[in-house]
């Protein structure tokens, strides 16, 4: 029986700096950008009509790009 | 999601009003289901299934989808039809609230569509309870149903789910249960032609010629880009029909007594191939990527042996590393004497003899690039090593794969010519049919690599015009603004893209780690799960003696073990979905969730493994209800689980029917644990009713 596998157990599967490093990089203005989508995103995810999203990420980029 | 009361009423041949309480322990987490076959097994995953997504949702070996209603009762209502319905309730938690759905469907309703029912969910959130407007939305939101079929499925039936074409359907559960779904959608919608298309118009309408013919040559590339992605679909959903078609024409001659053996044997065969060809795959995958990344140290043993060469030659000489630095002279002119005790006073012959060795002498940088050039030798010639090694080793193992390919094909052709020679004139005419559908997929096959091709090369020209377009400066304001718009757009893109790249790539090794490790527990042998970078599960092993050349292979499995690899493989996705919950993200609504798990005869195909199967899962997944067979309940599963210490509920399910209508091979009664409950009874009307052990 193999026991050379870590424990797949003791690796948190939470973000890594890798992750963090990339968000981070990011400007303020793109941040809070990426932060409005996702919090768009989430209810709508799974649905395969986009318009309403589409049109909600539109206006999300004229408010805070200017 | 975690399950906690199921109510069914009149649903099928649960006849009257009936529930079950799951387990919603941690600790305890598993809900047991006795039933014999033909008892309501089925029937009970398919109310979850249609509580949770409705009639699209019922599974395809559910029989008779269009009457859910009780048929006896539906009978005695047919004049009534509006008095009679079959409901089911669920009852769940999730993030922090009580979920409280329902769907019901009357008689009358049924008879005009089947497909249309009634459904309300309530939400109990901070002691208030809340009505869903859009209950189904809410629902695909907590557990869209491209997971469904991970969660609640019938293991016996669980095997598809790992063959090549479902590849993209276990990309998105993974996706969907790890949260990074969010991510991908999030960068579809910013590139779409509704968002990004729209701000590039208007950068288009404030900008200059030059730029806006940059803009138009990168829409029409992204418009072809758009009709090569569309074409491709399209041919893979071609091939998933044609394949549908090929696998209908099989099973007629599967039943043909003339070709069933012909027909078993091919059968065996093509999955030999499909795994040969995906093992192949994948060694050419590693080949390329081999080639890429040290492909150039193989041409480099010459110029290695001339730098080492020339390196060995200055040492002989003495010139490197450099027996005197700078620093040394400099510091003997500082002090005035020379190492052989002559004195260096500044304009004597000696002073300046030593001051010109100065102006020549090398520093201590010469001696580190020296050092640093004997290690750079060290490792190019290393690195050729390994990946001529490592070159030799794949392109033995790709040899091998397409040798056995050939034979497999040669031995398919062989059963087309028998089949084809068969005197009946329908097998004939099946054969004939299944030979032009292969045809027509193997085209198609083909016509996918070329689209692929062909996309690389459009992302590749889009790229290219991408970078251009930022490098030409606007003068007007509006259109230096349409420009930051469209940057920031693509931006954000490209770093939610690059954020799905680097959680995916990462989880992906957390996710092999725990497959393998609860893989090799339950299959007990040295067996390494490797889920590729295109989420292909494979499960490899390393073969030849230590004395010999070790090389890993993929192992052929069993359907027992294919069959285990895809339950560890679910269970250890919940387990790790399960902990990524309880980690902060770094952006909300990226983390795991907790699922459930409801599996009807997991048991089923796995023989020796079933014990090692009951002693695992429910460690892994959160919460687990299993239906199964007093014979799947055989004394090394009863064991395991009862070791678990983990059945907190255990329910069966006792069947009424007229007399003689109990199948061959089920008993009158079932025991568990040592106690006999009676789970056949005489009755007039047949109807299948829940009990609490």
């Amino acid at each position: 029986m193999s026991t050379e596998h870590p424990k797949a157990s003791e690796t948190p599967p939470g973000p890594s700096k890798r992750v963090e490093a990339i968000f981070k990089s990011a400007s303020e203005e793109h941040k809070e950008l990426i932060r409005e989508i996702l919090k768009e995103e989430r209810d709508v995810q799974h649905m395969s009509r986009r318009s309403d999203i589409h049109t909600k990420i539109y206006d999300h980029v004229r408010r805070l790009i200017k | 999601m975690i399950l906690e009361r199921l109510v069914i009423r009149n649903f099928r041949q649960f006849k009257g009003e009936q529930e079950i309480i799951f387990s919603d322990n941690k600790e305890r987490n598993v809900t047991l289901i006795h039933a014999e076959n033909g008892f309501g097994k089925t029937t009970l995953l398919n109310a979850i299934l249609w509580v949770l997504y409705g009639y699209k949702g019922l599974t395809p070996d559910f029989e008779g989808k269009t009457h859910l209603i009780h048929n006896g009762m539906a009978h005695s209502y047919r004049k009534k039809p509006n008095e009679l319905e079959a409901m089911v309730h669920l009852t769940f938690s999730h993030d922090g609230a009580r979920y409280m759905l329902s769907r019901a469907i009357n008689l009358a309703e049924q008879e005009v569509d089947p497909k249309k029912d009634r459904m309300s969910l309530e939400i109990l959130r901070d002691g208030q309870t809340f009505n869903q407007d859009r209950p189904q939305h809410r629902i695909q939101a907590i557990i869209p149903d491209g997971i469904s079929k991970f969660l609640f499925f019938n293991g016996e039936r669980i095997d598809e789910l790992g063959l090549d074409k479902n590849r993209g359907e276990v990309t998105s559960a993974i996706h969907q249960m790890l949260g990074l779904n969010l991510l991908k959608r999030a960068t579809e919608d910013l590139n779409h032609a509704n968002v990004r298309g729209k701000f590039r118009k208007e950068l288009a309408d404030n900008t200059s010629d030059e730029k806006r013919d940059l803009i138009t040559r990168q829409e029409e590339l992204e418009i072809k880009q758009m009709s090569a992605d569309s074409n491709l679909s399209t041919a893979r959903e071609e091939i998933q029909a044609i394949d549908d078609e090929i696998k209908t024409l099989e099973a007629k001659l599967a039943a043909n007594k003339e070709t069933h053996e012909l027909q078993a044997k091919r059968a065996q065969l093509q999955r030999q191939k499909e795994e040969f060809v995906a093992q192949a795959d994948e060694v050419n995958k590693r080949l390329a990527k081999l080639i890429a990344e040290d492909g150039y140290t193989l041409f480099t043993t010459e110029l290695v042996a001339k730098g080492k060469a020339i390196m060995e030659d200055l040492r002989s000489k003495n010139q490197i590393p450099a027996p005197v630095i700078d620093t040394f002279l400099q510091q003997l002119l500082d002090e005035g004497t020379c190492i052989c005790e002559r004195c260096l006073d500044p304009g004597s012959p000696e002073y300046e003899a030593v001051k010109k060795k100065l102006s020549d002498a090398p520093n201590q940088d010469f001696n580190n690039a020296v050092s640093a050039l004997d290690h750079a030798i060290g490792i190019l010639e290393g690195v050729a090593e390994a990946t001529g090694e490592n070159l030799k080793q794949l392109t033995r193992e790709r040899a091998e794969l397409t040798q056995r390919i050939r034979t497999i094909e040669g031995e398919l052709e062989d059963i087309h010519q028998k089949v084809g020679r068969k005197d009946d004139e329908k097998v004939k005419e099946l054969e004939e049919s299944r030979r032009a559908k292969a045809l027509k997929r193997d085209e198609l096959t083909s016509r996918c690599g070329s689209l692929k091709k062909e996309i690389e090369i459009i992302s590749e020209g889009i790229s290219k015009l991408q970078s251009q377009i930022r490098k030409m400066e606007d003068q007007e304001d509006k259109a230096a603004q349409a420009q930051r718009r469209v940057d920031a757009v693509e931006e954000c893109g490209r770093i939610v893209e690059e954020l799905l790249q680097a959680e995916t790539e990462e989880l992906r090794p957390l996710l092999n780690n725990e497959i393998s490790e609860h893989f090799s527990k339950i299959i007990d042998r040295d067996y390494r799960a490797e889920l590729s970078e295109d989420f292909n599960l494979r499960i490899r092993s390393w073969v030849g003696s230590e004395d010999d050349e070790r090389m890993e292979q993929d192992v052929a499995l069993s359907t027992g073990q294919r069959q285990v690899k895809l339950l560890v493989f679910i269970a250890s996705l919940l387990a790790l979905a399960k902990r990524r919950s309880e980690v902060p993200t770094i952006l909300k609504g990226t983390a795991g969730s907790e699922y459930p798990l409801v599996t009807d005869a997991p048991f089923g195909n796995i023989s020796v493994f079933r014990e090692g199967i009951s002693r695992w899962v429910p460690n892994l997944a959160p919460q687990v209800t299993i239906l199964l067979t007093p014979s799947q309940y055989d004394g090394d599963v009863e064991k395991a689980l009862r070791e678990t210490g983990r059945v907190a509920k255990r329910y069966y399910l006792a069947y009424h029917g007229p007399k003689n209508t109990l199948r061959q091979g089920a008993n009158a009664h079932l025991t568990v644990e040592g106690k006999e409950y009676q789970q056949y009874f005489e009755a007039d009307e047949e109807f299948t009713e829940i009990k609490e052990i």
